[in-house]
């Protein structure tokens, strides 16, 4: 290869290369797809089907509103483990900071304390949460890392993740909740 | 414009004149790097607050952390860790990690926070003190801290310049 040739070559590399730190930085502070897994969000996300071979389900995962810590009850929510810190999991947060709750099988009503959320898959048989398996309880918000917005695969059922907050659950809601102010 | 500005914008932009979008692409390239790398390898930060005099002074102090040992769960008990508050997503705290998982870490009695304890510390969590035991809120009030919020391992105070020293890992 002739040296001007390789220069050629040199260039458009280093302009590639560029594209990684872009990507990143995009996919960290704007959104990015996630690939679901395991089967605690049903019927929501990867609903049981009659294909044995059906894919797992690809979701794009907004990361700016949970940068500017706008957390909303009822969504759906990308988060750290609190008990296994490589793993990701997926629930839907039922209550913030300073809510009350009422929690099945228990006569107490729960607080959640400052600077924490309450989370919950949609399958509650399968899912470790704060309520079921594990029963880790109240978790600090900051271990969520984005919200759920849309499903980007399978086609057939590409659109919009709902938000919704299961009925007669919070008993009181926190309205200052992290809106920087001491409840 | 001074000479020393041009010359780094030279630096940065090239010397032939650019468009806007020349300019705006090349800002954008480098904050993007600049961000992968404060993010993933290396980031300097204030460390501000009374929680771990002496190894930090409660203002001013600069101190270099690096996320490498965080997300390879290299953490050890006696380091000094940045995390995100449990308390609150938007801050970050500077403390040491007296324990990892599975650890039993002592809490001495203290007026405000109970009697002393032996707790054992939860899968999944660490436990996060203040060196300066009389003035700080870790984990003796808020409880076991998850893993996952660590951000990275302070190693390097460089300044104040005439305190520069590397930050020891140390269990009193």
């Amino acid at each position: 290869m002739s040296a001007a040739a390789s220069r050629v070559w040199i260039s458009k590399l280093k302009a590639a290369a560029w594209a990684v730190p872009v990507t990143i930085c995009f996919n960290d502070v704007i959104a990015g797809p996630f690939l679901i897994a395991g089967s605690s969000m049903q019927p929501t996300l990867n609903p049981k089907s009659e294909d044995p071979s059906a894919s797992d389900d690809v979701v794009l995962v907004q990361k700016w509103t949970v940068r500017l810590q706008r957390y909303c009850r009822g969504d759906v929510v990308v988060l750290r483990s609190p008990t296994e810190p490589d793993i990701y999991i997926v629930k839907r947060i039922i209550g913030l900071e300073g809510d009350w709750l009422s929690v099945p099988g228990q006569l107490e009503i729960e607080k959640i304390p400052k600077g924490c959320c309450w989370v919950e898959g949609d399958n509650a048989r399968e899912s470790h949460d704060s309520l079921n398996n594990d029963r880790f309880g109240s978790i600090p918000v900051a271990l969520v890392q984005g919200r759920v917005s849309h499903v980007l695969w399978p086609l057939s059922r590409i659109g919009r993740v709902s938000s919704s907050v299961p009925p007669g659950r919070l008993l009181a809601k926190n309205e200052t909740a992290f809106q920087h102010s001491e409840y | 414009m001074s000479t020393r500005f041009s010359r780094a914008g030279r630096w940065l932009f090239g010397s032939h004149p650019q468009s806007l979008q020349e300019t705006a692409t090349t800002v954008l390239k480098y904050g993007c790097l600049a961000y992968v790398v404060r993010t993933y390898g290396v980031g300097a930060t204030f460390c501000v607050g009374p929680s771990m005099l002496p190894t930090f002074n409660s203002f001013g102090d600069i101190v270099l952390f690096e996320h490498v040992s965080a997300y390879t769960n290299r953490i050890q008990a006696g380091d000094v860790v940045i995390a995100r508050s449990p308390q609150n997503p938007g801050n970050l705290v500077c403390k040491r990690v007296l324990g990892l998982e599975g650890d039993f870490v002592k809490v001495a009695a203290s007026t405000y926070l109970g009697p002393a304890r032996t707790v054992q510390v939860p899968a999944g969590h660490v436990w996060l003190q203040g060196d300066n035991a009389l003035n700080s809120t870790d984990s003796r009030s808020y409880g076991p801290v998850p893993y996952a919020l660590i951000e990275g391992r302070a190693f390097l105070k460089v300044w104040p310049a005439t305190q520069a020293s590397w930050v020891k890992r140390q269990l009193s």
